[in-house]
């Protein structure tokens, strides 16, 4: 059991909101084919990889 | 009655190198510091899979609330979830996503290329009118995506233009959501240039296969055997210039030989486009050993392409997100039912792997019906991550982008051995290394 010396103890450093699947109608029906995992794309992490505009 | 609790699945404790004690929770993907004495507490639960009991303080609330800490079998539930989610994606129908290659033919004769036998030609009017009917049949969709692909698709922009002219006549309704080109960029001269004006591209993906020496060593003229890295930098230079909306993805081919390439080339030619939508990545090649069941040891493997990137990174070589993402579905246009690679003949595919390869045909325009339902039912359902125990235990599940369905599909009917797997667990300190430069480097100085 914790006790109360151990309350807010925990640091949040990064936190993402709660996954909202309801953003989910605007990717429905078909991913970008260009973020396809393929030999001619990226094809090593593809979501990772693309560097923000140089 | 107190509700009893368990550390997930998914969180993992670590102490940094500082001597910090931290915590991370992939299906939230949240990152915590803990007090020494917590983190002691909770690393003794999860080590000796004990129960914790329901609290009503601070720190307790916390980790609950960021799934660290769960009820008996909400791992199991949020599994069920991310399929839920998965099948959603996969089987929607408002969208159709449409690779089209208007001819496999090419004007270069790179060594590696994986379309082994392609044929000349080109898609003639008649397969045109099919693909134009086939869209049609696609009832519900709300929008298109539309890539072209080859072969060189350039060699064809005539082709190209009567089919967009097609698709804006008889779908005005319908917007095309987005619209790319895969192009080895020779022939990406002023006619291209004034298509691409008239039918605005999201994107253009370029590839150079290294410094100019050894893209030209590679990447040369079929006939004449001339280098082309010349022609295609100066054809970027007038993208940019008169096409400033698209974004030009320039893939940097590279395995172990020639990784200083992707450096050389990135820092020269960032400063030349300065300023535009260039974007340079490197491409991993993948070299198959000589039996072809496996990547060859001349390719980068995973645990090395993670490390690489994460050195690039750390170095400011490139800006790579240090910092997981979650991920909502993780499977590939092939694995979704409105995804079709349609060849110059009129051949469909469901990956652009199979390009040229006979025997990876599911079906042909004009056809009432698919004529490889196996490979259509292969690519869709039997590559999903829930059919994989590896994945369903995985940890990192809830932020890995998924593994290549046309490798995995190797790897299960065809022998394969292909190491797949993209996330961080075949390099157990990865993960630890990520999450504390993210916490070193950029939530520190944040605080300053």
């Amino acid at each position: 059991m914790l006790n109360n010396k151990q309350q807010d103890k925990v640091v949040i450093l990064k936190a993402e909101d709660s996954f909202d699947y309801n953003e989910l109608s605007q990717v429905l029906g078909g991913a970008n084919p260009m973020e396809c995992d393929c030999v001619c794309m990226i094809n090593c992490n593809s979501n990772d990889v693309e560097p923000p505009q140089s | 009655m107190l509700n009893h609790y368990r550390i997930s699945h998914y969180s993992h404790f670590f102490i940094s190198s500082k001597k910090e004690y931290l915590a991370y929770n992939s299906r939230s993907n949240t990152f915590i510091k803990l007090d020494k004495g917590l983190y002691e507490f909770y690393v003794d639960k999860k080590l000796n899979n004990i129960s914790i009991n329901e609290v009503n303080d601070s720190a307790f609330n916390i980790l609950v609330k960021y799934k660290f800490v769960v009820k008996k079998e909400e791992d199991e539930d949020f599994l069920l979830e991310r399929q839920f989610f998965e099948d959603r994606i996969t089987y929607a129908n408002n969208a159709l996503s449409l690779v089209i290659a208007p001819t496999l033919d090419c004007n270069f004769d790179c060594q590696y290329c994986f379309e082994k036998g392609k044929e000349k030609g080109y898609m003639d009017k008649k397969t045109i009118n099919q693909l134009i009917s086939f869209i049609k049949i696609h009832k519900n969709i709300e929008c298109l995506n539309i890539t072209w692909y080859g072969g060189e698709p350039l060699l064809y922009t005539n082709i190209i233009r009567n089919i967009l002219e097609l698709i804006h006549r008889d779908f005005p309704e319908i917007p095309i959501r987005t619209h790319s080109i895969i192009t080895n960029g020779y022939y990406f001269t002023k006619k291209a240039i004034e298509l691409f004006k008239e039918y605005p591209l999201d994107s253009i993906q370029i590839t150079l296969d290294g410094r100019k020496e050894r893209h030209d060593s590679i990447r040369k003229m079929k006939i004449s055997g001339k280098g082309s890295f010349d022609q295609i930098i100066s054809n970027i230079d007038n993208i940019v210039k008169e096409l400033p909306s698209t974004k030009v993805r320039i893939r940097v081919n590279i395995e172990k030989k020639n990784i200083s390439d992707f450096i050389l080339l990135k820092e020269t030619y960032s400063k030349r486009w300065n300023g535009c939508k260039v974007i340079f990545y490197p491409g991993i090649l993948r070299i198959d050993n000589k039996i072809g069941n496996a990547f060859s040891c001349e390719a980068i493997d995973r645990l090395e392409a993670n490390r690489l990137f994460f050195d690039l990174s750390t170095q400011n070589k490139i800006e790579i997100p240090i910092y997981p993402k979650l991920v909502k579905f993780s499977g590939c246009g092939a694995s979704m039912i409105n995804f079709y690679v349609i060849g110059p003949k009129g051949e469909i595919y469901k990956c652009w792997n199979d390009v040229s390869d006979n025997s990876k045909v599911i079906g042909q325009l004009g056809e009432s019906k698919l004529t490889n339902t196996s490979l259509y039912y292969r690519y869709i359902v039997g590559s999903k991550w829930y059919h994989n125990k590896e994945c369903i235990k995985c940890f990192f599940l809830p932020i890995c982008t998924g593994s290549c369905a046309f490798y995995r599909l190797k790897n299960k009917y065809s022998g394969g051995k292909y190491e797949l797997c993209q996330c961080l667990q075949y390099g157990s300190d990865m993960l630890n290394q990520c999450l504390e430069y993210w916490y070193d480097n950029q939530y520190k100085k944040n605080l300053l």
